[in-house]
């Protein structure tokens, strides 16, 4: 079965949203690959934690591995910069109802649905916000998951999952 | 019928509605005079619940809510298409949105004026969007049709086919309240004159009224406004003899 969503549905309308739609996939995919340097952290960290001996690598004596938290710093920081610019795509969509020389806002105000002018200036930047925040944290189980299975359990600091929801809240 | 009842309104204690009441029953074309800033303009963005006011306006004795609002059209010199969109993008908007939207109407109005379907209204001239922004008040279904000032910009033969189109589309029950300073041309067509100063409706009268008095409009109007014709003749003399 194809599923096919009319976007234009749900931005104003007239509004040529392929090219935004464009800019937010570029910036979800930047996102993406800038949290993927997490994982050079984390090798260097690893790295961190052996020294080589007769050519065998050991793992140093007492050595900790970094908290996750720390390793994971800002690496998904690019998800709330696309955020914050959903957050202004949405004040833009609102302004757009009273640009290009038409108040076009004045039969957005007189439709019967009261809800079809903020679902038109909501809808995309939400999703793209609730896409962003699933991804991020997605990918923090999976960089979670890497943490813990590369790092040897003599190393691991105690509560690792713990500091993350502390570390947040 | 939209109702009026003791309307008052003001900008930053400026007052821009005082005390007005008027009723718009069905099947009437209402002219409303009134110098720039009388109050006309503000007097439909408060039937339109566009913005805050005092005072009850209803439409059929009910409250103006999201409920009946589309028994309401309103054209506008400022315009409220959507730049981007074609007129049949607007077609299919409205057929989507208003219930009764007219899209016989819509097409014949569309094929009168000879206006593109698939052109952005944007790329249209001032005089095709503003009778655009008419074609879309008219055809949105609507018992009660407000336009404000909707020909400024128009050529005369223009103007003067919208006024022959208006008269044989309406329908019976449609009301329309026409805002303009294009007195003389409306004379002919409307059945009542409201006239706003300063906030108020300081005349509101209807043509066989005036016809029974024997009174032409732009007379009342001047009239009641107690236009001083000579002011421009003393106002030139008195400069000529300032000079000399």
């Amino acid at each position: 079965m194809k599923i096919r969503i009319d976007f234009e549905r749900y931005a104003p309308p007239g509004m040529k949203i392929g090219e935004g739609l464009t800019a937010f996939f570029i910036a979800y995919a930047g996102a993406i690959f800038i949290s993927c340097f997490y994982f050079f952290n984390l090798g260097e960290e690893l790295r961190s934690l052996y020294e080589w001996n007769g050519g065998e690598r050991v793992l140093i004596q007492g050595r900790m591995m970094k908290d996750f938290v720390e390793i994971l710093d800002y690496h998904l920081g690019g998800f709330v910069l696309v955020g914050l610019v959903l957050i202004e795509a949405v004040i833009y969509q609102y302004l757009y109802f009273n640009a290009h020389g038409s108040k076009s806002l004045y039969v957005m105000k007189r439709l019967p649905n009261k809800w079809e002018l903020h679902k038109r200036c909501w809808s995309l930047p939400v999703a793209g916000m609730i896409l962003c925040g699933i991804t991020a944290f997605v990918l923090m189980l999976l960089f979670f998951w890497a943490y813990m299975a590369s790092t040897p359990e003599v190393c691991r600091l105690p509560d690792q999952w713990g500091k993350i929801w502390r570390d947040f809240t | 019928m939209i109702e009026l009842k003791n309307i008052y309104k003001s900008y930053l204690g400026k007052k821009a509605l005082v005390d007005v009441s008027l009723q718009l029953p069905r099947g009437e074309i209402v002219g409303l005079f009134g110098e720039n800033g009388a109050g006309k303009t503000t007097m439909m963005k408060c039937i339109l619940d566009f913005i805050t006011y005092d005072g009850e306006i209803t439409l059929d004795g009910q409250p103006i809510t999201r409920r009946n609002i589309d028994k309401i059209s309103f054209a506008t010199s400022e315009h409220s298409f959507f730049p981007n969109l074609s007129a049949l993008g607007h077609a299919e908007f409205y057929k989507e949105h208003f219930p009764k939207f007219n899209e016989k109407r819509f097409k014949a109005l569309m094929e009168f004026f000879e206006l593109p379907m698939h052109k952005n209204i944007k790329s249209f001239s001032m005089g095709q969007k503003n009778q655009f922004e008419v074609i879309m008040a008219l055809s949105q279904g609507a018992d009660y049709i407000l336009m404000d000032e909707p020909f400024a910009g128009n050529d005369v033969f223009n103007r003067e086919d919208f006024y022959k189109v208006l008269l044989g589309i309406l329908e019976p029950h449609e009301t329309v309240l026409l805002s303009t300073h294009l007195i003389e041309e409306v004379s002919d067509f409307i059945g009542r004159a409201i006239l706003i100063r300063k906030g108020q409706i300081v005349g509101d009268v209807t043509t066989s009224e005036l016809e029974d008095e024997g009174k032409d409009l732009m007379s009342y109007i001047k009239e009641t406004y107690r236009y001083r014709a000579d002011r421009v003749s003393k106002a030139l003399n008195d400069l000529a003899g300032g000079e000399g």
